[in-house]
C-alpha cells in the first residue's frame, strides 16, 4: 500500500492561532491497528463516558473530543497526583484508501474504539482464474 | 499508510518526551519482570481525617481480574492489562497504550479498616474508598484534676 496516499495538508492561512482551551486538555494514548479490511484506532480516555465523547469527521480530518465530569474527590485534600482529569483531544487525517462513511465508534471502560473500513476498491479480493 | 496523525496545530514536545519515558519504563520493566515498571496505573490519592480515596486510571480492563488488598496502612493493587489480540496479517501502526501485568503499592497516612474498604470501576477509573481504622484515629485525652 505504498502507492496510494500522499500527505497533503489542508490549505490554511499563513498564521493560525493555536487554541488554548478553557480547561486542561490532554492527548490520549492511542493504538492504531491495521487489519485486512479496516483500520482500528483505540484511545485511552479514563473517566470519559459514552455521552461525553464526540467524534467528528470534517474535510478528511477525524477529531476526537471528550469532556470530563467533575471529580468525586472535590473537597478532599489531594495528597498525591500522578494523573489529571481534564478534556481529551486528538485528530487524525483519514487517507483516501479508507471509507470515512463507514466509521463505527464504540466506547467501553474508558477506551474509545473507532473502526474505519477500507474503501471497497482497496480491499483485498480473490481473483477467480477462468478457464478449465 | 492510510491514516496518520494530524499535527499541524498541536505539536507538543512534552507529549513526545512522556511517550519516550513510557517506552523506556516498559523496556526496563520487561527486564526486571514487572512489565509496566511500577508507573502504571497512575494513582491519585485524596484524604480527609476520616478516609482516603485512591483513584487509578486503568481503562479497558476487566475489574473482576483486579486484586486489591489492604493490610494496616498498605494498599496493593495488582492486575493486568491485556494487549489487543492481533489476527494474522494485522499489525500495529502505532502502539502507545501500556499493557502487561502491573503492581502498585501505597503506604497511606493512616491504618485502614480493611472490612469497610469499597472499590468501584467506572469508565476506566478505579476508585477505592478506605475508611480510617478506629484505633488509628487521634483521641483527645482529658486532663484530670
Amino acid at each position: 500500500m505504498s502507492d496510494e496516499t500522499r500527505v497533503s495538508k489542508p490549505e490554511r492561512e499563513t498564521v493560525v492561532p493555536e487554541p488554548v482551551e478553557s480547561e486542561p486538555t490532554y492527548s490520549p494514548a492511542v493504538d492504531i491497528i491495521e487489519k485486512a479490511d479496516s483500520v482500528a484506532i483505540l484511545a485511552d480516555m479514563p473517566g470519559v463516558s459514552r455521552d461525553d465523547v464526540e467524534v467528528v469527521l470534517e474535510k478528511g480530518v477525524l477529531s476526537i473530543d471528550a469532556r470530563l465530569g467533575e471529580s468525586r474527590t472535590v473537597g478532599m485534600k489531594l495528597q498525591r497526583q500522578e494523573f489529571e482529569l481534564g478534556s481529551f483531544h486528538r485528530c487524525f487525517s483519514v487517507g483516501e484508501g479508507l471509507d470515512p462513511e463507514g466509521i463505527e465508534a464504540t466506547m467501553k471502560d474508558g477506551v474509545l474504539r473507532l473502526v474505519i473500513p477500507m474503501a471497497e476498491r482497496y480491499q483485498p479480493r480473490r481473483i477467480e482464474i477462468k478457464g478449465k | 499508510m492510510t491514516i496518520w496523525e494530524f499535527e499541524t496545530m498541536d505539536w507538543d514536545p512534552w507529549r513526545d518526551l512522556s511517550r519516550m519515558r513510557r517506552r523506556v519504563n516498559r523496556l526496563l520493566g520487561e527486564l526486571s519482570g514487572t512489565a509496566l515498571g511500577g508507573t502504571f496505573p497512575p494513582l491519585n490519592v485524596s484524604t480527609t481525617g476520616e478516609k482516603a480515596v485512591v483513584t487509578a486510571a486503568v481503562p479497558g480492563i476487566n475489574p473482576d481480574e483486579l486484586d486489591i488488598s489492604v493490610e494496616n496502612d498498605v494498599l496493593t493493587i495488582r492486575g493486568s492489562r491485556e494487549p489487543e489480540k492481533l489476527q494474522e496479517g494485522e499489525r500495529y501502526r502505532r502502539h502507545e497504550r501500556d499493557h502487561g501485568p502491573f503492581t502498585r503499592s501505597l503506604s497511606l497516612p493512616f491504618a485502614v479498616d480493611a472490612d469497610r474498604v469499597e472499590a468501584s470501576y467506572s469508565n476506566g477509573l478505579l476508585s477505592i474508598e478506605l475508611p480510617r481504622s478506629e484505633e488509628s484515629r487521634p483521641r483527645r485525652i482529658e486532663i484530670k484534676g
